[in-house]
């Protein structure tokens, strides 16, 4: 039996996770170096190396089967991801028919609330989530149509999911979901049956909306960082959008601030992520020198942003020339600028009354000549 | 009149490069540090004009380390503690009071002493610990992203700033005193003329 007709006897499965061993990554480091040294392959006045290839099981090409095989293997996982993707991928597009319609709601028999169902088809491709199947957050049962009333819901979180994956351990969801539980909206709602949530319980969905999430990405205007954060505190926070309403008229440059400053920065502790431990309204940031003066957490991560991103964009020499990252002020130090300035006015003044002692001298001693 | 071939070409054209360089690097700080100041340089302009200087200060310092390694120029700067604290005193002295009863120089240049010992320590703190801390914390500011979060449990950011600031307002400090000093030579410019011609030359 030929390799091929081996290969392909197996089934899809067990081949697949054979390629994806160590085996398949050491063949297909093999078939690398050997695809760049060809002429190690081709012996003096042999056929030319590539026609091997071309006739990979044919007479004189047994040297090849390693790489034969890594190809097979490799096209045998592609395929599966292939198919794999395909599937999720038709999966979406059954249920988006139905829910990527603006109008698609339904009125909750227990509440007589209406409950919007739409997702946004192109934010939806956007998102974090984009390349999931739609059952592996949602229950089987959503697969048919009409939906059983049973299927409804799952006891989903954001650390359900990720906590365990190392991948996404730099987004310390288990220490999130610590600190909402230690949040304002929680502890005064410890039911987490928030009024404003229309008899839904407060989870992660209630501020984000899996179908629309994207994290941060380095690259990435501060601008936009700052409003699609807002945003979500403005979707329930619906009266800072009117404009003559008086909250904050304390805040110089209210608008100012609004564009610049995520409402986190100042309702949070500071830390280098935001941090999910949302404060009362009465204990966010007041003072102008949390921010603007000495060691500001703010700061740190507002310059290390932006230093990350430029060095990322332009490389390091650029940067060093260029280095946006520099924010106007944060070098100022009141204390430092006046003892330092009083020192150098001080040094002048002595300097010029050394320079005037000097000059008397020297008329002093001319006088004597 | 005794003339002493005391500076190199080499550390002449070193010296005035720096010279230069702490120049723009002043301006171009305070452009940047008390921007807004209409009279100074624009953010915009500043900012990059400081960072060529500061990346030039850097090139310039270490080929200064590595002149005074390899040259003899390095012997000038080494402290000689016999009679130290004398020669200290009597050089405080001078400028404190006998430079206005028009004493004599305590200190006379020669081959194997160019500076006096204030002078000597003076360039010492410059050159081997200020310059290198203004150094540092300038291209920290640019590797702060590799920086831990807080240093000494203070914003990392902060400290950096703080210590550039600092060290600069020092050397502002000691460009001023610098400024002044050479100008009590044997005449007001025999300094400035020695460090153009490479001679230092006195009346014996």
């Amino acid at each position: 039996m030929h390799c091929p007709e081996l290969l392909s006897a197996m089934p899809e499965s067990a081949l697949a996770a054979v390629f994806r061993t160590r085996l398949y990554r050491v063949s297909v480091d093999w078939f690398r170096q050997v695809t760049a040294t060809p002429q190690t392959m081709n012996p003096p006045g042999g056929r030319p190396w590539w026609v091997g290839w071309l006739d990979p099981i044919g007479r004189g090409s047994i040297r090849n089967l390693p790489a034969v095989l890594a190809l097979l293997g490799a096209g045998q996982v592609l395929a599966a991801d292939v198919l794999d993707d395909a599937q999720k991928a038709v999966e979406r597009k059954a249920c988006l028919v139905c829910h990527q319609m603006e109008t698609i709601a339904y009125r909750d028999p227990t509440t007589g609330e209406i409950r919007d169902l739409h997702i946004d088809r192109d934010r939806f491709a956007q998102s974090n989530h984009a390349a999931l199947a739609c059952t592996r957050c949602h229950d089987k049962d959503y697969v048919r149509y009409p939906h059983r009333q049973g299927s409804a819901d799952e006891a989903l979180t954001c650390a359900g999911c990720h906590d365990d994956d190392p991948k996404f351990e730099r987004y310390r969801f288990k220490a999130v979901e610590a600190e909402f539980d230690r949040s304002v909206h929680v502890r005064e709602n410890p039911d987490r049956q928030h009024p404003g949530l229309k008899q839904q319980k407060l989870t992660c969905f209630s501020c984000h909306n899996a179908h629309v999430f994207r994290a941060t990405q380095p690259g990435e205007a501060i601008e936009q960082i700052v409003q699609g954060h807002n945003r979500v505190c403005m979707s329930c926070h619906t009266a800072f959008q009117d404009p003559t309403q008086v909250s904050h008229a304390w805040l110089p440059n209210r608008e100012a601030h609004w564009k610049a400053v995520r409402c986190l920065d100042c309702h949070t502790q500071q830390s280098a992520l935001p941090s999910h431990e949302i404060l009362p309204a009465g204990q966010g940031v007041r003072s102008c020198d949390d921010c603007h003066s000495k060691g500001s957490t703010l700061l740190n991560q507002l310059y290390s942003y932006r230093s990350e991103q430029a060095i990322a964009s332009q490389g390091l020499l650029s940067t060093a020339v260029f280095n946006q990252a520099y924010v106007v002020g944060m070098s100022r130090n009141v204390l430092i600028d006046r003892l330092a300035l009083g020192l150098l006015g001080l040094t002048l003044l002595g300097l010029i009354a050394h320079g005037v002692g000097r000059y008397r001298a020297y008329l002093a001693k001319r006088s004597q000549a | 009149m005794n003339a002493l071939y005391l500076y190199s070409l080499w550390v002449r054209a070193w010296h005035w490069i720096n010279a230069l360089l702490f120049l723009v690097l002043i301006l171009s700080g305070a452009s940047m540090h008390f921007s807004g100041v209409t009279w100074l340089l624009a953010f915009e302009t500043a900012r990059p004009v400081h960072n060529v200087a500061g990346i030039l200060l850097t090139l310039g310092w270490i080929v200064f380390v590595l002149g005074n390694l390899l040259t003899d120029n390095g012997r000038f700067y080494r402290i000689h503690w016999r009679g130290w604290l004398t020669r200290m005193t009597e050089q405080s002295w001078y400028y404190a009071v006998g430079i206005f009863r028009n004493a004599p120089h305590p200190f006379h240049p020669s081959e194997s002493e160019k500076f006096n010992e204030l002078q000597k320590l003076t360039y010492l703190g410059v050159m081997y610990a200020l310059m290198p801390l203004l150094i540092v914390s300038g291209w920290a500011f640019l590797l702060v992203p590799y920086l831990p979060e807080t240093l000494f449990g203070i914003g990392s950011v902060w400290v950096v700033a703080m210590t550039h600031l600092t060290v600069a307002y020092l050397l502002v400090l000691f460009l001023l005193t610098h400024l002044y000093i050479i100008t009590t030579g044997t005449t007001l410019f025999s300094n400035h003329r020695a460090m153009i011609t490479g001679w230092h030359r006195e009346d014996v």
